[in-house]
């Protein structure tokens, strides 16, 4: 299958650090992404677990120039934008979306409110409330909770293997101090991305971001190591549902490893569509669950394969069982019309997802940061056609095999016991 | 500085085939993707009360094969192997199928809905493999509260009709179906003159056509007569339902009152309201009463609109203990507005609420989706321009008519999903 795509794209660096891109696209919006290194792991050290999650999320209650949370959500959405912060692992990430033509006001607001807060007291202890009120409601959903666990179990000495019931404890204590230092260490100039797809002039809105990021001041950037991966192989928790879930995942690599973009063809290869291994023998053949994925989760510094599903009570030992065969049928009986589909299913995807200008202007802003430059669609055409099914199988010998797996399982009457018991079927 | 923009101008055609199949076309100039979504006029609303869930099991079930593909695996590996996607969901009153595909295989995202809903084989051993796959998908929905508290709107919005009825039907029900039932129903509704191709991307009215043509023109299928909808006697209507989880430490709630069917409903001051209520960051309730008085967590707007009958209010989800602040708030805050609505307020709304249709014509597959949707509702005026101008026209006085007139406390209803809690206040609450 012939795939392509038009892509122009112009790229500089401010004269202090921040880098700009900015990249076509169709249509009427425009799509304005920020990032900077100030993920959950920065939580270390002198900066109390929940820092980065709290600081992303007052980000938006008022900058110098948009003074509260109402200035800036009038500001953008009276022109029809929409904008959004989040956080995760590695990064704090902002986006913008407006029509084409309002590209400077949306682009003027998302700079400010990242490089100028003002975490407003009075907003920043409400938001604090919040954030910890939505972490306990989340810890109380059976699915969210066995991803929490299971995450425990890969990094649990790392804040992103911390619970969210432990974030949501350690929030109590954070000030606002403890905010404002950790945005003066972490989103200096120097790390910032800006990215940006219009349909409008590259040449004019590259000017534009530069103008704009001129005056973000320079600080600091965080300089972590990755997290190692735990021993431990089995967690449960007893809540009531009408289903148990179940999360499966083995230890990866993170984002730009030789092994990582081969991890990514797996993962859809496993569970990743209609067709996928996964989806075909514990759905269509066996109909023990609505849905059943498998993911390839790469970070900066580490990543993993997590496998998700929720099953009948009685039937999550045979469940997990099933999905284990496969993990150790895929090391040895995948066929080259798996690999091609999985493929061809990765790279259309992408393909089609370029109609929103969001697509290329959250890639290209992660790829700058963690990887120092852009992967356009051309590249990752030629990196996915060049891996052979020998390099599929024997990344899944290394990393899918059963002694490398961790199960987490919430739902009712679980204990780690009858879950040691399932995985000794294995 | 001025930055340049491509102008957004576009105005879906409209054509049929012999055989009674309408035909949408809308152009989306360089978009990647073709999207299509081939539309029939039936849904959960249609049922007999004995086969509650059917329409539902039948989108499941035509995914397990086809005359042309067989099996669920020939169809997945067809559209997976070209990098596309596809897909399928059950309303009240239509159910649509849809694919979508590079455009170099246009063709083939408007023959797998065609298969689908043409020529699909519907045999005994597809109904025993896909029924545990929709009893798991019912615990999956046992277990959501925001799913919970959905459906129990539905009940309170339109009790003893079959709207009231869950889409995916009942364990009963779905345990006592056949494959005879699932054809019986397949070959009353499943018609060509009950059907809507819509399609979307970088093609011209004449290739859309031409597409349609292949997939669907020679489809006349003997035509039989459909049982009338009917519905299971359910408990007594009631203002305030409560779907009891108390293992969690979140209520979600839906407030909002019944309004009528699609065509009597003026969408374009309802757009702007929801927006002003209840989306975005600058909306009331999330300024209001997420970030300043801390009562929810989040909110947003439920504006279920179907061909005979609809619903419209606000979703949102408080700590248990607050809820009952929570309700009074929500409800006080929307008081407020029927005195009034402030300029600033109301221009954001009329901003807000036109960027979003903008953003919801991107997409082919969207674009196809949302045409569908609007020719399966009766609705004339399609497409994205007729979206914009329909909320560039609103007025701030419309808005203050709509919150007296379709929120005015004797319409309104609430159904909540959480911890237990004291029903008959929440019951005062709404008549104070």
């Amino acid at each position: 299958m012939e795939l392509t795509l038009t892509q122009s794209m112009q790229q500089a660096e401010a004269r202090n650090g921040a880098r700009v891109l900015v990249t076509s696209a169709h249509g009427t919006m425009a799509a304005i992404s920020a990032a900077v290194p100030c993920g959950l792991r920065c939580d270390v050290d002198s900066t109390p677990l929940g820092a980065s999650v709290l600081l992303a999320r007052s980000l938006s209650l008022g900058s110098q120039r948009f003074r509260s949370s109402d200035t800036l959500a009038f500001a953008i959405e009276t022109l029809g934008g929409t904008f959004g912060v989040n956080n995760d692992q590695d990064m704090c990430s902002a986006m913008v979306t407006v029509p084409a033509d309002r590209l400077l006001a949306g682009l003027d607001a998302l700079v400010d409110l990242l490089s100028h807060p003002l975490f407003p007291v009075a907003a920043l202890s409400r938001e604090r409330r919040r954030c910890r009120e939505q972490l306990l409601a989340s810890a109380a959903i059976p699915a969210s909770r066995a991803g929490d666990l299971v995450d425990q179990l890969l990094w649990p000495d790392s804040p992103i293997g911390k619970s969210a019931r432990e974030v949501a404890r350690s929030l109590r204590t954070i000030t606002r101090d403890d905010v404002v230092h950790l945005h003066s260490t972490t989103f200096g100039a120097q790390g910032v991305v800006v990215s940006i797809a219009t349909p409008g002039s590259l040449e004019q809105a590259l000017d534009a971001s530069l103008h704009a990021v001129e005056t973000w001041p320079t600080g600091g950037t965080p300089n972590l190591g990755g997290p190692g991966f735990g021993e431990g192989r089995c967690a449960a928790a007893a809540m009531p549902a009408d289903l148990v879930y179940l999360a499966i995942a083995a230890p990866a690599v993170p984002r730009g490893h030789p092994d990582a973009e081969t991890l990514n063809l797996l993962a859809v290869m496993l569970g990743g569509g209609t067709t996928s291994r996964l989806f075909v023998e514990i759905r269509e053949k066996r109909g023990l669950c609505y849905d059943i994925g498998c993911r390839f989760v790469p970070a900066a510094t580490t990543g993993a394969i997590v496998i998700e599903a929720g099953v009948p009570p009685d039937q999550f030992a045979p469940a997990s069982a099933a999905i284990v065969e496969q993990c150790r049928q895929v090391t040895s009986t995948s066929a080259q019309g798996e690999l091609d589909r999985a493929r061809a299913l990765l790279l259309g995807s992408l393909a089609m997802q370029s109609d929103r200008p969001e697509t290329w202007s959250q890639r290209f802003c992660r790829d700058l940061l963690q990887l120092n430059r852009p992967r356009p669609f051309s590249e990752l055409v030629a990196t996915f056609r060049a891996i052979s099914l020998e390099q599929v199988h024997s990344v899944a010998q290394r990393y899918l095999s059963p002694e490398h797996l961790r199960i987490a399982v919430a739902g009712p009457g679980v204990t780690v016991r009858s879950v040691v018991r399932a995985c000794a079927q294995w | 500085m001025t930055l340049t923009a491509t102008k957004f101008a576009t105005v879906p055609n409209v054509a049929q085939l012999p055989n009674g199949v309408r035909i949408i076309h809308l152009a989306i100039p360089s978009s990647v993707a073709v999207g299509v979504s081939l539309g029939v006029d039936v849904g959960s609303a249609d049922e007999p009360a004995q086969w509650a869930g059917i329409a539902h099991f039948l989108e499941h079930l035509v995914f397990r094969g086809t005359e042309a593909y067989p099996s669920s695996t020939a169809i997945g590996e067809a559209v997976e192997s070209i990098g596309g996607e596809y897909n399928a969901f059950t309303g009240k009153s239509y159910t649509q199928f849809i694919c979508s595909t590079p455009k170099s295989h246009g063709h083939l995202s408007a023959l797998i809905p065609a298969e689908l809903v043409a020529r699909p084989l519907l045999r005994e051993v597809d109904v025993s493999d896909e029924r545990p796959v929709v009893l798991q998908e019912i615990a999956l929905g046992e277990d959501n509260s925001w799913q919970r508290a959905i459906r129990a709107f539905e009940q309170v919005m339109w009790p003893g009709t079959t709207m009231a009825q869950p889409i995916i039907g009942y364990v009963e029900t779905l345990q006592r179906l056949s494959a005879r039932d699932v054809r019986e129903f397949w070959s009353a509704h499943y018609t060509p003159r009950n059907t809507v191709f819509a399609i979307a991307g970088d093609l011209t009215l004449a290739e859309g056509v031409d597409l349609a043509d292949r997939v669907l023109g020679s489809w006349s299928p003997p035509t039989s007569t459909a049982i009338p909808p009917s519905v299971t006697p359910s408990t007594a209507p009631s203002r305030v339902r409560w779907e009891v989880m108390d293992d969690r430490r979140e209520a979600v709630f839906a407030l909002g009152s019944a309004v009528g069917p699609w065509n009597s409903v003026p969408h374009g001051p309802l757009a702007v309201l929801s927006t002003l209520i209840a989306e975005g960051e600058g909306s009331l309730f999330a300024r209001r009463l997420v970030r300043r008085a801390s009562l929810l967590h989040q909110t947003g707007v439920l504006a279920w609109l179907n061909r005979d009958a609809g619903a419209f209010g606000f979703t949102s989800a408080a700590r248990p203990d607050l809820l009952e602040r929570a309700v009074a708030a929500s409800l006080e805050l929307l008081n407020a507005q029927k005195r009034g609505i402030k300029p600033s307020d109301f221009k954001r709304a009329l901003g807000y609420a036109r960027g979003e249709a903008l953003r919801q014509w991107q997409r082919p597959l969207d674009a196809a989706t949302q045409l569908c949707h609007q020719a399966l509702m009766g609705e004339s005026d399609l497409g994205p321009d007729a979206d914009v101008a329909a909320i560039e026209s609103v007025r701030s006085d419309d808005l203050e008519a709509l919150l007296v007139h379709q929120l005015a406390k004797e319409h309104l209803g609430i159904a909540i999903a959480g911890p237990a809690g004291d029903e008959q206040r929440i019951e005062q609450l709404l008549n104070s």
